[in-house]
């Protein structure tokens, strides 16, 4: 409606036209969205677009991306669909993969490949420890090996030999034998080979016994002097033999390992790495050696923890674009910080937890290098250190993988510390509004990362253009959702209903997930009657449907109302009462409610008291309407003389916090409806704000408002003299449902748009308002005219009780003496 | 000549205080669950030394710390029962694993006289090697994780006699049973030393033999040629006057020695 319409329908009740802005299904050109193409864009969000656009093809740090806006706007689809361009076109990243380091293990290397290479590593590596475990031990069984260790084995064994065997027959030229004893060697005297016997000894002459002892003496002594040359023949032996290893298994593995070094001959980190792994294999031979043994469990499970230590072997490819083309877009459901930045897991091994560098896993931030991440700023900022994490790897460009409890010192275990991999991504974060606001005003690093916002609109014009798109996006999600299709009914409900959520006749929502919900609902019903496309009746009864669904406290209100236990009347008319409009929103859904608004006033010095305030269930918007249309009242009327009024204001029966302004119209009346002493009409009920000026300003939720005084009446009985007084800037927003536009259409409810108080308390108290001059006098009888006297009578009340000069001079003396 | 058939049912493994007891018990144990008999074990605690410790100076030097000690006969009482005992864990271990029954006796004598005292017609007699010189040499080589489970390389003394075809056939046969490879050390000459009798004996199990020839069976040359081809157990056959053989064998070989009757 435009403003012409608008001003001369102010005071009267308006049209049914102006009730609602209809859609005509006939305007919008198709039978059925069959006929209509798949929609490519997102409808009415062009700067957003723009944002989005900008954001993504900017290449360099810190242009991350935050979008904001409503849920179900559409922000994902778009942001997936031009970056799903951008990363088709885009290279594909290299892969990494982590492995052992061999000179520390708790530090494992981190080593880029080409794509698709990281497995290509994997699988040669695997395949090398396959070869080394068969050629070794066929090295180690060769019988050139068995001879040159027997010979090593000969050498030491002989040269023992000889010396045991010289001192054993040494002993026995002395007549002394050398006898083995469960752990070592002792020496007895003999006689005639036997043994001497402790008696046999002590009979011998003393210096037969000193010669023995000193030769049994003698011959311990060679013996330790042989057992301690054996001891360090064992290491000299050991070294030999490890040489001998070194030298044999060189060849095996030198072979093999040369080849894998010409085969990634460009990737210098490979070919260092390969090294490592051909000098460890050279140290640890034995390990592929015992791989090859079976027997006894104990054996075995030696056997199966030598195979695990081959372990140290294997590549652990944490990033693969192998089946990859492009860019990779990663989106993180579950942002915590490990999700994020990777971690290091354990197993239980022998009751203790172990680790190594096959265990370290990637997180979003390694699977998303080179492309992009997409995330949700509530689910990061939900999660313990994630937002950090994120934050530290994006300023640093690189991720490194840390173990929290290691990182805050809660434990003090030993884990691996992976090699950091730089990065190079584009994060692009989804959050409301409020939480972009607070990370600008709270954390400086924000801003630095997130320099480009795109901020969705909650709605978007409603013009022929965007009711077009919308239908075209309607068409796109019934096919890709496999729905039937709407009929051209169907969408003008649908886009009625888009301006009804939308809050306003000339718009339209963007939420459209809500759109496409009822799509779903709505082809359901439409399947069972057994329709080929959903029509409007569809749409109508999903939306009357999901209504009831989340009708329950909207009923219970309003069953308390029609049972008086919220007294609202709805017939006659009574003085400082009115009825007011409340919404409320339950789980989305938003409906109104009529509640009662009296008012007193009295003797006093000008305050305005607001009872809902005074016991801390009135919000600052809803004190600050109290304060203006106080301020209202003493400007209007009291101009000239003392403001001597005493008012209170009560919402009645309200146990709950009231806040917003747009009561203080009804307020307002219902002050002047007492100090003129003026009943008002209960068959209205009043929304909207006013200024100091008295003029009425727009409110929200004007729809249900008037849908929940209509209700009530309904039930009690549409008399034809009920309506709602509304705000004249609300017009434009009314999206009135069907059976309310049906009503005022024949004249049994209205809905009457006002542009100042003096025409909603003329409504209200069928008695004109009257035009006040400066000097606050208005025509006899009529309602300002009352309300002017009702002041100066208490303000003339006001003087006769003031009390005499002197002893007010003496009480402020004593208060400045004090 | 037909090839002698090998008709064992026992396999009794002597053991003593300078037996490198797992090692043995392994391969004796292997050797019986090849040749499916029964393993019985003797361990025979050397009086002597008991007679040894009596003495006034009598001292001990530990092989494994170089260190010398005091000896006491209590101390050898306690010792000896502790290595029974020992070896008692290492014998179930080794017969549990291959599922034999077996048997553990003690006797305190001189292990040979006692264990040749013991050897009848249809048992295999396995004697780990005694001599000081071996004893001690058992120390400083690590025994091979090969042989402790399984030999792999058998080794036969053949002299051409019919206790020489029986230790063949013996050593045919656990070889066989064992998948290892045989070495045949031939010490017997002219007519008897022939290729016939191990190409029969080859023939008949299956398993390959490879002659090395030692003439004149010398002792030193035969525990040269053992440790030359890897030899895991070693089969001799019981001679007449085998004592002395056996005991000088025993005295020069580092593997375990089976002595066929």
């Amino acid at each position: 409606m435009n403003q012409t319409a608008r001003a001369s329908s102010i005071g009267k009740a308006l049209s049914p036209d102006a009730l609602v802005a209809r859609c005509d299904p006939r305007s919008l050109g198709f039978a059925t969205t069959q006929e209509l193409p798949d929609l490519a864009t997102i409808v009415g969000q062009q700067r957003a677009s723009d944002a989005v656009e900008l954001g993504i093809g900017i290449h360099r740090d810190g242009y991350n991306l935050f979008v904001m806006g409503p849920p179900g706007s559409g922000k994902h689809t778009l942001v997936q669909q031009v970056i799903a361009g951008r990363a088709r076109a885009a290279a594909t990243p290299e892969d990494w993969v982590y492995v052992n380091n061999f000179f520390e293990p708790h530090k494992p290397i981190a080593i880029a490949l080409p794509a698709g290479q990281g497995q290509v590593l994997r699988r040669d590596m695997a395949q090398l420890v396959e070869e080394l475990s068969a050629t070794i031990p066929a090295v180690f069984e060769s019988d050139e090996y068995s001879a040159k260790v027997g010979e090593i084995d000969t050498e030491f064994s002989e040269r023992h030999d000889k010396a045991m065997n010289a001192l054993a027959e040494e002993a026995t030229r002395s007549d002394v034998a050398l006898l083995r004893t469960p752990a070592g060697f002792s020496f007895a005297p003999l006689a005639k080979g036997e043994v001497l016997t402790p008696e046999e000894f002590q009979k011998l002459p003393e210096e037969d016994r000193e010669r023995i002892e000193a030769k049994v003496g003698e011959l311990q002594t060679k013996l330790e002097k042989l057992v301690r040359e054996a001891l360090r023949s064992r290491k000299e032996r050991n070294q030999r033999v490890k040489a001998l290893n070194r030298e044999m298994v060189l060849l095996a593995v030198g072979h093999a390992v040369d080849e894998l070094k010409v085969r990634y001959a460009g990737r210098e980190k490979v070919v260092t790495y390969l090294d490592a792994v051909q000098r460890d294999v050279l140290e640890n031979a034995d390990d592929f050696r015992k791989r090859e043994e079976s027997g006894p469990p104990a054996l075995r499970f030696a056997a199966a923890r030598d195979e695990a230590s081959l372990r140290r072997y294997e590549v652990n490819v944490i990033v693969d674009h192998g089946g990859d083309g492009g860019a990779p877009v990663v989106v993180a459901d579950h942002p915590t910080f490990q999700h994020l930045v990777g971690r290091v897991d354990h197993i239980a091994q022998l009751g203790t937890l172990v680790t190594d560098f096959n265990l370290v896993k990637p997180g979003a931030l390694h699977r998303a290098n080179g492309g992009f991440l997409l995330v949700d700023a509530a689910k990061v900022l939900g999660q313990p250190f994630a937002y950090e994490g994120l934050k530290r790897a994006l300023q640093r460009g690189e991720v490194r993988i840390e173990s929290l409890g290691e990182l805050y010192s809660l434990v003090a275990t030993v884990s691996l510390e992976p090699e950091p991999i730089p990065i190079k991504l584009k994060v692009v974060m989804f959050g409301e509004r409020y939480v972009y606001y607070l990370l600008c005003a709270y954390d400086p690093d924000f801003r630095k990362l997130f320099r480009i916002a795109a901020d969705f609109e909650d709605e978007f014009d409603r013009t022929p253009e965007t009711t077009r798109l919308y239908a075209e996006l309607l068409a796109t999600v019934a096919r890709r959702e496999a729905l039937l299709p709407l009929d051209a009914n169907a969408v003008a409900r649908l886009v009625e209903h888009g301006s009804r959520i939308a809050g306003d006749a000339a718009k339209l929502s963007s939420h459209v997930d809500l759109a496409i919900e009822l799509v779903g609902e709505a082809d359901f019903l439409a399947r069972k009657r057994g329709a080929e496309a959903i029509g409007g009746e569809d749409v109508a009864a999903a939306i009357a449907a999901r209504r009831v669904r989340a009708g329950r406290i909207k009923e219970r209100v309003a069953e308390a109302i029609l049972r008086g236990t919220l007294l609202i009347d709805t017939t006659g008319a009574t003085v400082g009462q009115v009825n007011g409009l409340t919404v409320f929103e339950i789980g989305g859904e938003w409906f109104g409610a009529p509640t009662r608004i009296t008012a007193t006033a009295r003797l006093g010095e000008g305050e305005v008291i607001d009872v809902q305030r005074e016991v801390q269930l009135g919000g600052a918007i809803h004190a600050k309407g109290v304060l203006i249309l106080s301020s209202f009242l003493a400007a209007r009327y009291s101009a000239r003389h003392p403001h001597s009024l005493a008012a209170s204001l009560v919402f009645e029966q309200t146990y709950g916090e009231v806040e917003g302004d747009s009561a203080s119209l009804a307020e307002l009346c219902a002050l002047l409806s007492v100090l003129s002493d003026l009943p008002i009409r209960q068959t209205l009920a009043v929304t909207g704000s006013v200024n100091q000026l008295g003029e009425v300003q727009a409110i929200g939720g004007v729809t249900e408002k008037i849908e929940g005084f209509f209700d009530i009446c309904r039930e009690r009985g549409l008399t034809g003299e009920q309506g709602v007084i509304i705000p004249a800037f609300n017009v434009g927003h009314l999206m009135l449902r069907e059976d309310v536009v049906e009503a005022a259409a024949a004249g049994r409810f209205h809905v009457y748009p006002v542009a100042c108080v003096d025409e909603a308390i003329e409504l209200l108290t069928g008695v004109p308002a009257g035009v006040l001059d400066p000097a606050a006098e208005a025509p006899a009888m009529t309602v300002n005219a009352r309300v002017a006297a009702r002041l100066r009578e208490f303000a003339t009340l006001r003087r006769g009780l003031a009390p005499p000069r002197g002893r007010a001079n003496l009480r402020r003396k004593t208060h400045d003496g004090g | 000549m037909a090839a002698e058939r090998a008709s064992v049912h026992r396999v009794l493994v002597v053991l003593d205080t300078a037996s490198e007891a797992a090692h043995l018990l392994e391969a004796a144990s292997a050797l019986a669950a090849g040749m499916r008999t029964s393993l019985a074990a003797l361990f025979v605690e050397d009086e002597r030394l008991m007679q040894a410790a009596a003495l006034p100076f009598a001292s001990e030097l530990g092989v494994a710390s170089a260190q010398v000690r005091p000896l006491a006969p209590i101390a050898i009482e306690r010792a000896l029962r502790a290595q029974a005992a020992q070896m008692r864990r290492v014998l179930e271990a080794a017969a549990s694993r291959f599922s034999l029954s077996w048997s553990l006796e003690i006797e305190r004598g001189r292990t040979l006289p006692v264990a040749l005292a013991r050897l009848c017609s249809t048992e295999l007699l396995v004697f780990g090697a005694s001599g000081m010189a071996a004893a001690a040499r058992a120390r400083v080589r690590e025994p091979s994780a090969a042989s402790s489970v399984q030999a792999r390389t058998f080794g036969a003394v053949y002299d051409g006699t019919h206790k020489g075809d029986r230790a063949l056939a013996a050593a045919c046969a656990a070889a066989a049973a064992a998948g290892a490879t045989l070495v045949a050390f031939v010490v017997a000459n002219g007519q008897r030393a022939d290729g016939e009798a191990l190409q029969r004996y080859s023939e008949g199990s299956g398993v390959a033999i490879k002659r090395i020839d030692i003439p004149g069976g010398d002792v030193d040359a035969i525990a040269g040629a053992t440790r030359g081809a890897g030899v895991d157990v070693l089969f001799v056959p019981g001679a007449d006057g085998g004592e002395l053989r056996v005991g000088a064998l025993l005295a020069v070989v580092s593997c375990p020695l089976v002595l066929v009757p």
